[in-house]
Formats: structure tokens, sequence, C-alpha cells
């Protein structure tokens, strides 16, 4: 099943200055259960794009559903089904972690078990201090709570590990991820760290000026731009009859795609020559290479 | 009833900010006591009678029973020549040319002194500067003692009015409580929430525009009318304020602290800076302050505008309540709550309006 199904959003802001697209005819397909990582830089598009799938903004075009519902006429149950952290969420300083969360319960009618949630996510020695108290990973972890406590079943993060050492990061990471385990949702992450990014999405989105410009696994999103994950081998002396496979980009070293079928070959070809593997390396080529690429114009 | 969670969880909010709560009690309650002790100083205004020496028992007599004011009145009997001489010395403040036909009245208005002869002769002294002033000529003429009479009415009331009550200073601070700090309070209200993003998660909730914009409004009343009312209890309990007894007071204090936290409301939905809140805020209420505290006559044009400018129907009937014991009527009570409810409408609106 898919939880969100967009055909040609467009999104037009009018200023003093002209219409601004936004988001500009994007069509998506994200599938239920799954963590989707959209990426991009800073006015890519993305938060517009959260605001427009949250209901928060009417798309100029397009049209598009949310868990089945459609986006332009079932705004209210949409509403209720997703939750949202938003960019840079602060909550209310002078309230408690558990008043917090009540009041969020209470605004959607729900009665959750505060005390396992907060047990759940050891915040319940905290439940008697006020945010502006706790650190920032703690701030986090309570603003994602909120931001799910009626148990939504999509999850929009808009650059949830901002500001977050690598122990919080770690915590965000597991925190997801037990949302995506028990409570069946869909999450759908918008952030620049494209290795947590890499780590914890199932399928990525890179958007540029409004426009997304690939979408899908990673592995997919590499071989589209010719990043291919590499072993390395590095020999005694060079193999022969090979070339269509292996290229050789230092003395000594052969370099060849990480596929199954060309790695047996190149094996067995080494072998029988009798060349000796002094060492093995795998290369795996980053999200970091694509993104750049997308953004310097080389679009293969 | 949703909108009820988000008041509820405003006004505990506004609790816990116990430091701030206590400063928007003390500051204006150390305002009025600073003023209540620059009044209580006492202040000479002398002032010389040049002419028609037979007014001048009358008017002696008259100033020494009005002994209990905190403006001494010291009056001479000199020739004009003498008198223009020791004003432009500064030996005296303001001197009064009673004729059979007019009086004159000559002051600095640049001295405070100066400026407070011309308020306590304002009423047979229309002309403010120093130039001849005419008044109630044919009433001179005809009994030149029947003119004494207002003169120093005017003189115990005058002193009287300003010093003992302290009503007349109460006014302005009242116009800063009910109107700046309330415009304040409603625009934070929505700020906050912009500022922290919040805003957003609420939009997101099942709450509706109108039920935020309306939480937003009972929060800024509630943070309004809670310092008001402990600055009025104090005020009453340590000053003979006669307004805190009286109804009328508490029917301003309340279309003004709704239509003021309303119009906040309304900017804080519209703007999207706080620069630019704070500039419509003061834009708003620095007239209305001026038109409260300064007692002044507008001109036609100006009147006209006040009439449908909130923030100044606000000043005007403030002032009009403590100066000249103003009553509230239907029609800009009504005028009051009527834009107090259109700017929640409007704000409601302007909440998620578009970038």
């Amino acid at each position: 099943m898919n939880a969100i199904i967009t055909d040609n959003l467009t999104k037009t802001f009018v200023s003093k200055i002209g219409p601004t697209e936004a988001v500009k005819q994007l069509s998506l397909l994200i599938k239920a259960n799954s963590i989707y990582g959209l990426i991009g830089h800073n006015g890519a598009g993305k938060t517009t794009t959260f605001m427009l799938l949250n209901t928060l903004l009417e798309p100029t075009d397009g049209s598009g559903w949310i868990l089945g519902l459609d986006l332009l006429t079932q705004q209210k149950r949409i509403r209720k089904l997703t939750g949202l952290l938003s960019e840079n969420l602060r909550l209310y300083d002078e309230l408690t972690v558990e008043e917090t969360l009540l009041f969020f319960a209470d605004l959607y009618g729900v009665n959750p078990n505060v005390y396992s949630l907060l047990e759940r996510f050891e915040l319940l020695d905290w439940r008697k201090q006020q945010i502006d108290r706790l650190s920032t990973g703690m701030r986090k972890k309570v603003a994602i709570l909120s931001a799910c406590i009626h148990q939504p079943r999509l999850l929009f993060l808009d650059e949830p590990f901002s500001g977050l050492d690598p122990l919080a990061m770690q915590g965000l990471r597991d925190f997801i991820n037990y949302l995506l385990e028990y409570n069946e949702m869909t999450v759908i992450i918008a952030s620049h760290n494209l290795k947590e990014m890499a780590g914890l999405c199932d399928e990525v989105g890179i958007m540029k000026e409004g426009q997304m410009v690939v979408s899908g696994t990673l592995d997919m999103i590499k071989q589209q731009y010719g990043f291919n994950d590499h072993v390395e081998l590095k020999v005694d002396r060079l193999p022969t009859g090979l070339e269509r496979l292996i290229t050789s980009p230092a003395p000594g070293i052969i370099s060849l795609v990480n596929r199954p079928d060309d790695l047996d070959l190149v094996l067995r070809t080494l072998m029988e020559q009798d060349i000796r593997v002094l060492d093995i390396a795998k290369q795996t080529a980053a999200l970091e290479d694509v993104y750049q690429r997308i953004y310097q114009g080389v679009a293969q | 009833m949703k909108g009820f969670v988000l008041l509820k969880k405003d006004i505990r909010t506004v609790l816990r900010n116990r430091r701030e709560l206590l400063w928007m009690i003390i500051v204006p309650l150390i305002l009025l006591a600073a003023n209540f002790y620059l009044q209580d100083q006492s202040m000479e205004v002398k002032v010389a009678i040049v002419g028609d020496q037979t007014l001048l028992p009358t008017l002696e007599r008259r100033v020494q029973e009005a002994e209990a004011s905190q403006i001494k009145l010291v009056i001479w009997s000199l020739s004009e020549a003498e008198a223009a001489k020791r004003l432009e010395a500064g030996a005296i403040h303001a001197y009064l040319v009673l004729d059979p036909r007019e009086i004159k009245m000559y002051t600095n208005l640049s001295d405070m002194e100066g400026a407070l002869a011309q308020a306590i002769f304002t009423e047979i002294v229309r002309d403010s500067n120093h130039k001849l002033a005419l008044a109630s000529l044919t009433q001179l003429v005809d009994n030149p003692s029947a003119i004494l009479a207002p003169i120093d009415w005017q003189v115990v009331e005058a002193s009287t009015e300003v010093s003992s009550t302290g009503e007349l200073i109460f006014s302005s601070l009242f116009v800063i409580m009910g109107v700046m700090t309330a415009l304040s309070l409603g625009q934070q209200s929505i700020s906050m929430e912009r500022n922290k993003n919040t805003l957003v998660s609420l939009r997101k909730s099942p709450l509706t525009d109108a039920q935020i914009v309306w939480a937003k409004l009972g929060a800024g009343l509630f943070s309004t009318l809670l310092p008001s009312v402990a600055i009025i209890g104090l005020t009453a309990a340590i000053l003979p304020a006669e307004f805190a007894a009286d109804p009328n007071f508490y029917i301003i204090l309340l279309s003004i602290s709704f239509n003021s936290v309303a119009l906040g409301v309304l900017i804080g939905s519209f703007v999207r800076g706080s620069y630019e809140g704070n500039g419509l805020r003061f834009l708003l209420t620095l007239p209305a302050m001026f038109l409260a505290a300064v007692p002044v006559t507008l001109p036609l044009w100006l009147e006209r505008i006040s009439g449908v400018v909130p923030t100044l129907i606000s000043a005007q009937m403030v002032r009009g309540y403590f100066a000249d014991g103003y009553t509230p009527t239907f029609g800009p009570v009504a005028f009051l709550i009527l834009t107090g409810f259109l700017s929640v409408q409007l704000a409601a609106t302007y909440l998620g309006r578009e970038e």
C-alpha cells in the first residue's frame, strides 16, 4: 500500500517581487511502513512539501492522496492521521514534559498512557521538569513524542537531527526505528544530514529548486548517477583478458563494480592466472556524491 | 471545547511566568508611587497682580483657603512695568493685568510654574501665549469680584484634583496597562507560537484557526486583567481612588481590554516579524497615550479621525472618565466590542496566511 501519492503537485507563492514556484509538479509515491528521506538545500522546497502534505497549505495545482484520502477535500481526516515535527520546534518552556504531552493529547482528544511512553523513551525521571531545563536531545524526543502522541499513521519529521550530538542522534535513530516497528508508521524525514539519511531511509528523494530531481532506493539512485559500489583488489601483477570489467586506478590495484557475477569471474580468472590477492577492500559510493553531482548540475 | 485546552495551557504558561507577572504589577506601581512623590513636592507659583487692587484681598483669602494644596500660589501687587521686569528676570512666574474691560495674562510657558499658572487661570485667560487673553468681559465690567469666584474655585479644584488622588496620572497609566500592554500581550500570544514554531503544531491539530485566535484572545485578556485588577486593588488600598468601586470604570476597563487584546491578536496574526509588529503597535498606542495623558483640545478633523480609531476611542474614554467624570455610553462601548470581534475574525483569516 502507498502512504503518499502526489501527481504534479505545485505550490506558487505570490509576493511583491512576483510569483515564486516553491514546489514544481511534484509526483511522489511513498510506500506505507517505510522511512522516506527528503533531501535538498535550504529553499529546495522540502518544508513547503511537508506543509502541502499536511494540508497546512493549499496546492496551486495538482492532486494528492494521503493514506488514501484526497489532499484537496479530506483535509480534516488527513490531519488526524498525520503527525508533524516542524523544523526548530521549541515547545513551551514553561510546561513540564508531562504537561506538554498531555496538552497535545488533549488537543487530539486521545488518552495515551503517558507514563509508559515516558518510561519507554527514558524520560520518566524528567517528567516534572520544565522543557527549558532539558538537553537538546531530550527536547527533540519530547517534540517527536508530542508530534506522534495521537499515534498517526504518517509522521513527518523536518530536520530532526539538527543540533544533536552523535549519541543523541543514535537515540533518535533507535526511536524512529521503534516507531516504525511497533506502530506501523510511515516516516518521512527532511534533512541535510546525508549520512543519517543514507543509514536510516529505505528510499530517498532529492529536491532542487522546488523540483524532485530523483527519487528511489539509494542503490537505484547511485546507479542512475553512475555511482556504483566498487571492490578494490591489491594484486602482485595485473591479470589479462579482464579489461572489460576492471580498471587499474594505481599500480598493483584493480577495481571493479561490486556485482556478484563480475566478482566471481574476476576471482576465478586471478586464480587461473596464478595471481595472488594481497588485499581486498569494498568502496561504497556515498549519497553525498550523488547529492553533489545533482547540485553541481552534472546529472547524467 | 478544544479551544479551552489551548486557553488552559496559555493561562498556565502565564501563571508560570511569575517574574514577568510581578513586573507587570510592580512597574506601574513604582511609576505611580514616583508620580505621587513628585506631586507631593510643594511648588510655588508666583503671580503678580497689576491694576485693580481691590480684588487682591479676595484673591489672597481664597488662596489661603486652599492651603492644603501642594501648589502654593503667592500673589503680589505690582505695577505693570515692574511685573514685566520681574517676569523677564524669572522672579515671578506670571502676572495678571486686571483691567476694567479685560484680563491679560503674561507668563512663560517653558517654565513648569508658568504653565501651572496658565492652567490655574485658564478659565479666565484662554490664550496661552504671552499675548492678551479675553475672558468674561462683561462680567468683569459689571461685577469684578464675581469673576474671582471662578478664579479661586479653579485654584482649589486644579490643585486638589491633581495632588490628592492622582487620578489624572492614573489615567495615563491605565491607558498604558489597558491599551499598550493588552495590545502587546495579544500580539505576543500569537507571535510566540510562531517564533517557537508551535503555531504549525497547533494548526496541524484538530483546532480550527478561529479556535486558536479566540483562545489567544482569552489568554491575552487574562494576562491583561490579572495585573490590572491587582494594581487597581493596591491603588484603592492606599489612595482614595473612587473609581475602584465604580461599575462604569469596569465597563471601560473590560471593553478597552477586550478591544486592545483583539487588535493585538490581529497584529500577531498579520505580521511575520516582531519589528513590524512593534511598529504597528506603537503607531496605534502612542497617539492614544498622548491623548489620555495630555489635556489638549483636538482640532475637529483629528477628533473625527479619533472617533473611528479604536485605540483613540479607548484613550478618550479613559481621559473623559478621569478628567470629566464621563459615563460610558452604549455607542463607544459597542464600537469597541464590535471592532474587537471583527479583529479576531480577521486574525483567524490571517493566521494561515501564506508567505
